[in-house]
């Protein structure tokens, strides 16, 4: 039983690791609060390791997992009797779709990120620095930097679009060679 | 063009800053458009990767010196459901795993068999998957339940008190009024707290949802899930965004941090001068809270209340559930909103009273001396004040500002938006190709001529200074710095000089080539004996009906870029090149 027990818990978290990164995107992607997002990706992985035996294992865990957030997000909804996503059912059933259906990330792309980062100048990894490994939000980023809400907006959106290009363009790169 | 709004719009959404109108067009575009789709799902992806792996690379090792944050367990129980303090996000796949692996372990041997054991209890759930010393649990029920039961015995003496007390002699109206509001006031608040008290008794504890048994085929919405039990839970989250903020809480006054989550109840007060916060609500729901401003209280209690004695809010409420308006009581009346754009201004003084505009949307105003309502639309403002007519007026437009998203239509190859740093927002109109003044006018006259045409809203009769914000394109050059502006619905105060004699209704901007950068130019005016400091003078139009106009954009002098455009009653004289521009039209932003 303990033999079969550790089994069990090796390939849910084979399974869960593969996962979890898409998971928590699809969850920030339909969850508008980023904390609530943090928050309802843990409720998930707690649901899916008390389902786990449930789990169907012909069918795939990406799928599972997003039933079971899409599942939440509307407790969600009920809970508070308002709108826990700002996006309609239909668009979320779209959503999960689309996730089940798009090529995933290749594991190089930490590889290409980092060489990617490297060409960024000095201003826009700041930029990134404070978004992503500060956390600050766009508000206290506008207050550090003296600008508007909307510059801040539009310059990290430029430097995402530009790192999205360059990763691809390397993996790409990569491939052909 | 559609792929640079799709852009937008994904952009948008991944930093929350999408009006509820994009949202949904960004709903409608994930329903009908597979492209669209795939390329939010790939930015989702991304954005996700960044939150993981920058923290990641962020190691001495990388020459990175930002202080990593200490993981986050995983999972983690939830003892209340607050909205958790803002913190950094880590996802690295090496200590989640740990986290999981520490946690399933402390569930299998605490809860026996785990995923094929019945349900557990409530104190279970709080228990198994903790991976980290556990914070003394106590039931924070108890001390919430107990102070809302004060404060309704509170509200309650009030009111039997006011109830008691003798009418007013009839000769004394206004005394007999104000007994009547502060009765009326007390019952309020009573009933306020036993709602309050209400929301306060323990819940029996929910049950786990079932898993979907296929990805494509969730499980039903209605099934419940297993959550330890709610405490008060956090109605929005708060932001100081200038200094000279303070939290209201039922315990006093202190200063705010930051950003904080709001329970039901609290309250946000900004200083005089220069407090500025913001409220976010998960629904999207923003309100923005200007200097002298007191909130008493926020809650949410099937729809949304946020009562505000005095100051500035201007709230851009998402689309509420039909029977659960967001509520703006104030001393003189209340605003009940089901999705808009609104702007309250609330002074003390009872003849000056609330003043509500409407920006996006209709608001119901009702006054609370007489129960008397009236529908504020979209544009327009009602005050409900002492000795003031309750209506609907329209609201002067005083400031309208275009920037290059606005351009509702771009004819021919002649403009194109692009990005620029040195912009207002980083985009700009940039007419590329080098026109002299007189092939432009002559392709002006043939039709040839690519334009940009912007719609706005201005009233009818007034005068509107025009202020063009531009710069030389790849040249800089005295023949390289012109646009021309028309209206085709508006009249020139004054002709110009230069596009009257081609026969053209239009006027000049030019002289950008005076300055680096972008600047604020109009049309020109030799100055007498050349000592004269600023020899702009504005150039003014009027429009002869209300409501909706046009304004052309030509360029005269390529290349030329154009990053705003200001339309306004008040700028009289040209502008600094780094005046600030007003928020207009629902648009916020400063200049830099």
């Amino acid at each position: 039983m303990r033999v079969l027990e550790m089994d069990k818990q090796e390939k849910f978290i084979s399974l869960m690791m593969r996962e979890q990164a898409d998971l928590r995107a699809f969850l920030s992607s339909v969850i508008w609060d980023r904390h609530r997002c943090e928050d309802l990706t843990q409720e998930v992985a707690l649901v899916l390791w008390r389902k786990f035996d449930s789990y169907d294992e012909s069918r795939s865990f990406g799928g599972w997992a997003r039933g079971v957030a899409l599942n939440l997000v509307r407790q969600t909804l009920d809970e508070g009797r308002r709108r826990g996503t700002a996006l309609s059912e239909a668009a979320l059933h779209a959503l999960d779709r689309a996730y089940e259906e798009a090529p995933r990330f290749a594991p190089e792309r930490q590889d290409a990120l980092r060489a990617c980062l490297g060409t960024l100048p000095p201003q826009s990894r700041s930029l990134l620095t404070m978004r992503y490994e500060q956390a600050m939000t766009l508000g206290s980023m506008a207050g550090t930097l003296q600008k508007s809400l909307e510059a801040v907006h539009m310059l990290l959106s430029r430097i995402r679009v530009a790192l999205l290009r360059c990763i691809q363009q390397r993996l790409s790169s990569v491939a052909r060679s | 063009m559609t792929r640079e709004r799709h852009e937008q719009l994904i952009q948008g959404y991944l930093d929350r800053v999408l009006t509820p109108s994009e949202v949904e067009e960004l709903d409608r575009l994930l329903v009908s458009d597979a492209e669209f789709r795939a390329a939010f799902v790939e930015a989702s992806r991304h954005e996700s990767f960044l939150q993981g792996s920058l923290k990641e690379l962020a190691t001495p090792g990388t020459g990175e010196q930002t202080p990593r944050a200490t993981p986050r367990p995983f999972p983690r129980p939830r003892l209340d459901r607050r909205f958790p303090s803002p913190r950094p996000t880590l996802w690295m796949p090496v200590l989640v795993a740990a986290g999981i692996l520490f946690a399933i372990v402390l569930v299998v041997s605490t809860a026996g068999p785990g995923p094929a054991s019945p349900k557990p209890n409530r104190s279970e759930t709080a228990r198994a998957p903790a991976p980290v010393k556990a914070d003394p649990v106590e039931d924070p029920v108890t001390p919430a339940r107990a102070e809302a039961e004060r404060k309704l015995a509170e509200a309650e003496r009030r009111r039997k008190e006011l109830e008691a007390a003798p009418p007013a002699p009839q000769t004394d109206a206004s005394g007999e009024e104000k007994r009547r509001e502060d009765l009326e006031r007390a019952r309020k608040i009573e009933e306020e707290m036993r709602r309050q008290l209400e929301l306060t008794r323990p819940k029996p504890p929910a049950v786990t949802p079932e898993a979907p048994a296929k990805p494509a085929a969730p499980p039903p919405p209605k099934q419940e899930v297993e959550k330890t039990e709610p405490t008060q839970v956090a109605v929005a989250k708060a932001e100081c965004v200038e200094g000279g903020v303070s939290l209201l809480t039922s315990s006093g006054k202190r200063a705010f941090k930051g950003i904080e989550d709001l329970l039901p109840g609290q309250g946000l007060e900004t200083a005089a001068v220069q407090g500025r916060a913001a409220v976010r609500f998960p629904d999207g729901t923003r309100l923005e809270i200007g200097p002298a401003t007191e909130i008493q209280e926020i809650r949410v209690d099937g729809g949304k209340r946020v009562v505000v004695i005095r100051g500035t809010v201007t709230a851009a409420v998402a689309k509420q559930p039909k029977d659960e308006a967001m509520l703006f009581p104030t001393p003189h009346g209340e605003a009940k909103v089901l999705g808009t754009t609104l702007r309250l201004s609330v002074d003390p003084d009872a003849k000056k009273g609330t003043r509500l505009e409407v920006l996006e949307g209709s608001v119901q105003l009702t006054r609370k001396s007489d129960g008397k309502a009236v529908e504020v639309a979209s544009g327009h403002f009602a005050v409900a004040a002492t000795g003031v007519t309750l209506e609907s007026r329209p609201s002067p437009i005083d400031e309208i500002v275009l920037l290059p998203r606005h351009a509702k239509t771009v004819k021919g190859a002649e403009w194109k938006i692009i990005n620029d740093p040195r912009a207002l927002t980083t985009a700009a109109l940039h007419a590329s190709r080098q026109w002299t003044a007189d092939l432009a006018t002559a392709a002006m006259k043939q039709g040839s001529l690519g334009y940009v045409d912007f719609e706005f809203n201005a009233d009818a009769n007034r005068e509107y200074s025009v202020w063009v914000r531009a710069a030389c394109g790849e040249v800089r050059n005295i023949e390289h710095d012109a646009v021309g502006v028309a209206f085709p619905d508006g009249l020139f105060v004054k002709p110009c000089g230069f596009y009257t004699k081609h026969g053209l209704d239009a006027h000049l901007f030019t002289a950008y080539f005076q300055q680096q950068g972008y600047w604020f130019g109009s049309d020109v005016e030799t100055p007498r004996g050349g000592t004269t400091p600023n020899p702009y003078v504005p150039v003014r139009v009027q429009f002869s009906r209300p409501g909706k106009q046009t304004l052309r954009l030509y360029p005269c002098e390529g290349p030329i870029r154009v990053d705003a455009i200001w339309l306004s009653t008040t700028a009289k004289q040209r502008p600094a090149a780094d005046h600030p521009i007003p928020a207009a039209a629902g648009l916020k932003f400063r200049g830099k």
